[in-house]
């Protein structure tokens, strides 16, 4: 195992609920996941999987209410979040962890200019003049990408890659030790996407932050991740390095996503897709929330919770039909 | 004798803006024949759909003809576009918006068979009604439903029983599974590939996502900027990209395979404004290869290769 | 009849969206308090001729009792020219609110028809003319708008009725457009086009019904100004002519018996301020139980 110096975020056993009026969302539940420094962590699963409320709860930015943190600790460089007071989380945000959000469209605030904005959140975090911090968020516009002179114009001078650039600056502006990316691209053209990817992935080189990107994009995941945790209905179900799950997943789960992809690399004949819907979070079986679409589902997987199983290295997952230990899901490991 | 369902020759689109014409769609051409599949791909502001939308007319066209089954679509009155319009179908982007949120299920999926005056009678507009529910995969029991209640899934399900229930010939899907989650996304794609076989239908699959297109395919038009820079079939097309563009947006696609490893091409900048575009090869400012060649008048699509067009000046030379 | 029996959506039969939007209603104290008061006063209205006798109790004077302080023979006290200020108020309500309702429904019907025009046909020269009359319109004060338009056709409850309704035009033009600009941007009225709908059709059957909640929200909050608008231009002595017993004007006849008698104002005003809450709380009822937003 990595030594504990090494990691950047541990997660233990979180838990959050959203509790409505008359019913409770299970949105996380008994979530645990380490990352190390400088590493890049990909979060995948489907809507109402439970990937931004993770990525809130490390932020301590539930909106409580309805949400509730239930249970566990997050660790941030050796510290519990959760323990903080709202004073010295708002020095952790922005500062020691920037978040990035799906909408590039509605992060930034129209009525200032985007050089401003940057500059904003230097001031808050590091102890600079007003004329310092804009010079600071010229560079970073050039960082990612923008002419420095672009600085005194507002956002909606510019297209939507701009302005997720523009987002990223302002992330990125106080050197934060942990990046997260909520579907940082969904918004964006493919081409886009590809330059803003590739310039993530440059500045966290260049930074070596680490990052945590939240997507249900496998694709995307493969290109820039070197962890892996699948969600599905608040749990993480597979979680390892990026080859143990790509080349050699465990969980039907994992496997279905896999099947249901339309392919580049490959035409398929016909896509496999996994059958039914996502369980209702309010109402979420005892046992296995992915028996009533999973393939190899037993009539027990209902109700017996799987427990997480080490499979070697970094990867664990959790599935019932493992009991079996002569057990194998139908798709073939890939051998390298 | 081909059996070509639509033909579609030098199709225009322009809006007038405050800032003068935006050319949407520029002399696009091309033909379909009867059960197969043209993919139209490109990225947001290229035309895809004002194309889609023209075909039907549900954006009138600025000139062009709209050939469908032998009869130009262009020429008809308001009344016999109307129905005509029963011959082609269009299942929208967005399942969220694309149904009346005050109409059950029953309601919006026998609309389109009223209106039409196709069956008459209550029960057995429904029992209609039941079987579409059944083909496209909705269970019995969510007829009374309304949209809000279901999920992004289910209502396009709704929206394809909608198209399907008049009989069309030829459906357009503008971007049907973009809005949905992975596996819901490949129920909906096998869904559309069994009814295409089953009741021959023909498509034009409008999207941006190259392997979705790939998948369904026999053709595939790329669109930039309102023009198509290249056509083949999707074999040839995926195998032999030949214009800059389209190699570009191919090597953009994050796969999902750590197997596959390729050059990525970037592009600069971003999209130009279709607003008054020159007379020249509109992808030259983001063109990796562009020569003073491109300088020159806007590249005409040339057949290449059998059946794989190209409008490139570059590639044409060689 | 046995063949409607055997329809399958029957046995599917669940709240239509009215009845969920009714039932979300149910769940508001302050909607349902409003609603109460409402269904009262309009029964009221209704029974007033059986409850009083309008020549003896309303309008008949007996100059001995005048200006009698509540009592048990008239609970609420008699005012100047000696009638029981209870039987004036029951009597009123029917004034109140057919001037309340056919105001608005003027309004309703002349605003939403302009209104989905403007809204539906944008860009063109219908849009800039409806707009740009209802924005001259708009900028002229409400009150000063019906005292004009009073003072030209003369005082009488319809004239009153005609002036309210007018005055209130403009709110009903804008929220109409601004639901038809939305709801004609949604796809499923190209979806409805792409069937062979045609555009009266469409206007009809999708766009104005998915417009109603704003409309509907806006009738119940314009109700409540149009009774203020009523009775302050009755105040004024421009509304319903005297001796009926409008609340307006009879707050405005206690006015000279302020010191003295302040119930002769003080249970007209109160008549007013009941009225028009109730219906506000009905209003911003209906419009959380009808936006969508707070759906689950």
């Amino acid at each position: 195992m990595e030594n504990k110096n090494d990691l950047i975020l541990e997660v233990d056993h979180l838990t959050v609920n959203y509790e409505l009026e008359d019913e409770t969302v299970e949105a996380v539940r008994d979530v645990s996941f380490q990352l190390g420094r400088g590493k890049t962590l990909g979060l995948v699963g489907e809507t109402g999987a439970g990937k931004t409320t993770t990525a809130l709860s490390i932020l301590n930015l539930i909106p409580d209410p309805p949400g509730v943190i239930k249970g566990g600790t997050i660790k941030l460089d050796g510290d519990n979040v959760l323990d903080k007071t709202i004073k010295e989380m708002s020095r952790i945000r922005g500062k020691e962890v920037s978040m990035i959000f799906q909408d590039p469209m509605t992060s930034l605030n129209p009525v200032f200019t985007v050089g401003d904005q940057i500059a904003e959140a230097i001031m808050i975090h590091e102890k600079l003049d007003k004329k310092a911090a804009f010079e600071k968020a010229q560079e970073m516009l050039q960082i990612v990408g923008i002419p420095g002179e672009r600085a005194a114009e507002y956002p909606h001078q510019f297209s939507g890659g701009m302005k997720q650039r523009v987002v990223i600056a302002i992330a990125l502006a106080c050197n934060p030790q942990l990046l997260i990316a909520d579907e940082p691209t969904t918004a964006l053209d493919v081409t886009i996407q590809a330059q803003v990817l590739d310039l993530m992935k440059e500045l966290k080189k260049k930074y070596g932050m680490a990052m945590i990107l939240i997507t249900h994009d496998l694709g995307i995941i493969a290109e820039t991740c070197d962890d892996v945790a699948v969600m599905y209905a608040g749990k993480i179900i597979e979680r390892g390095s990026l080859e143990e799950v790509f080349n050699t997943a465990r969980h039907p789960y994992t496997e279905g996503l896999f099947n249901s992809l339309p392919n580049i690399a490959e035409r398929k004949e016909r896509l496999k897709p996994i059958p039914g819907l996502m369980p209702d979070p309010t109402k979420l079986p005892k046992g296995c929330a992915f028996a009533p679409r999973c393939p190899y589902a037993k009539p027990s997987c209902i109700d017996v919770m799987p427990e997480e199983r080490h499979f070697g290295g970094t990867h664990y997952c959790s599935c019932n039909a493992y009991d079996d230990e002569s057990f194998h899901l139908e798709r073939e490991d890939i051998v390298l | 004798m081909s059996d070509i369902l639509l033909e579609v020759k030098n199709l225009k689109k322009y809006f007038k803006t405050p800032k003068g014409m935006l050319h949407a769609v520029d002399d696009v051409s091309f033909t379909i024949e009867r059960g197969k599949t043209l993919g139209i791909v490109g990225e947001s502001g290229c035309g895809k759909s004002t194309t889609g939308r023209c075909i039907m007319r549900l954006i009138e066209p600025t000139s062009g003809q709209v050939i469908f089954d032998g009869v130009d679509l262009a020429s008809l009155s308001g009344r016999q576009m109307r129905k005509a319009r029963k011959d082609i179908q269009i299942i929208f982007q967005d399942p969220f918006s694309s149904l009346d949120p005050r109409q059950t299920v029953l309601q919006a999926i026998a609309e389109p068979i009223i209106q039409n005056k196709l069956i008459k009678g209550t029960a057995a507009i429904e029992k209609r009604v039941l079987e579409l529910m059944e083909t496209v995969g909705l269970a019995e029991r969510l007829i009374n439903s309304y949209p809000h209640e279901l999920d992004g899934g289910r209502r396009q399900r709704i929206g394809i029983a909608r198209a399907l229930s008049v009989q069309p010939k030829l459906i357009i899907c503008d971007e049907p599974v973009s809005a949905l989650d992975v596996s819901i996304q490949a129920q909906i794609l096998n869904l559309l590939e069994d009814l295409q076989e089953k009741l021959g239908l023909t498509y034009i699959f409008i999207t941006h996502d190259l392997s979705v297109v790939n998948h369904f395919s026999d053709d595939i038009a790329v669109m930039y900027l309102g023009k198509m820079v290249e056509k083949a079939p999707a074999e040839e097309l995926f195998a032999h990209p030949t214009h800059p563009y389209t190699k570009a947006l191919l090597s953009a696609i994050p796969v999902p395979d750590l197997r596959y490893k390729q050059d990525r091409i970037l592009l600069k900048g971003e999209i130009a404004s279709p607003v008054n575009p020159p007379d020249q090869c509109r992808f030259r400012k983001r063109c990796y290869m562009s020569c003073d060649q491109c300088k020159g008048k806007e590249p005409s699509l040339v057949e290449m290769t059998p059946n794989h067009f190209v409008a490139c000046h570059l590639c044409q030379i060689g | 009849m046995r063949e409607r029996n055997t329809l399958v959506s029957r046995q599917y039969r669940k709240r239509s969206r009215a009845g969920e939007v009714w039932h979300r209603l149910k769940k508001n104290k302050g909607a349902m308090i409003g609603l109460g008061i409402i269904a009262l006063l309009a029964l009221v209205a209704i029974l007033a001729d059986v409850l009083v006798d309008y020549d003896t109790q309303v309008i008949g004077m007996t100059l001995k009792d005048r200006l009698q302080h509540p009592s048990k023979a008239h609970i609420m006290g008699t005012d100047d020219l000696g009638r029981d200020i209870f039987a004036r108020l029951l009597y009123g309500s029917r004034f109140s609110l057919s001037v309340g309702v056919v105001a608005v429904a003027i309004a309703v019907v002349v605003g939403v028809i302009l209104g989905a025009f403007a809204g539906y046909y944008t860009g063109g020269i219908v849009e800039d003319i409806i707009m740009r009359a209802t924005d001259i319109f708009a900028a002229v004060p409400n009150m000063l708008m019906a005292i004009v338009i009073v003072a030209a056709l003369g005082a009488n409850t319809l004239n009153l009725m005609i002036s309210v309704g007018v005055t209130s035009i403009p709110q009903f033009v804008r929220t109409t457009r601004a639901a038809v600009l939305t709801v004609t941007g949604q796809e499923y009225i190209e979806s409805a086009r792409a069937i062979g709908e045609s555009e009266t059709k469409i206007i009809f059957k999708h766009i104005l019904p998915n417009c109603l909640s704003p409309i509907i929200v806006r009738v119940t909050l314009r109700v409540s100004s149009a009774i203020i608008s009523a009775s302050s231009l009755s105040f004024l002595g421009l509304g319903v002519p005297a001796p009926a017993p409008e609340w307006g004007s009879m707050l405005s006849s206690g006015r000279a018996y302020l010191r003295g008698y302040s119930y002769m104002t003080l249970f007209p005003g109160l008549a007013i301020m009941i009225t028009v809450l109730a219906f506000n709380m009905v209003g911003d009822g209906l419009r959380d139980a009808m936006d969508p937003k707070l759906k689950k």
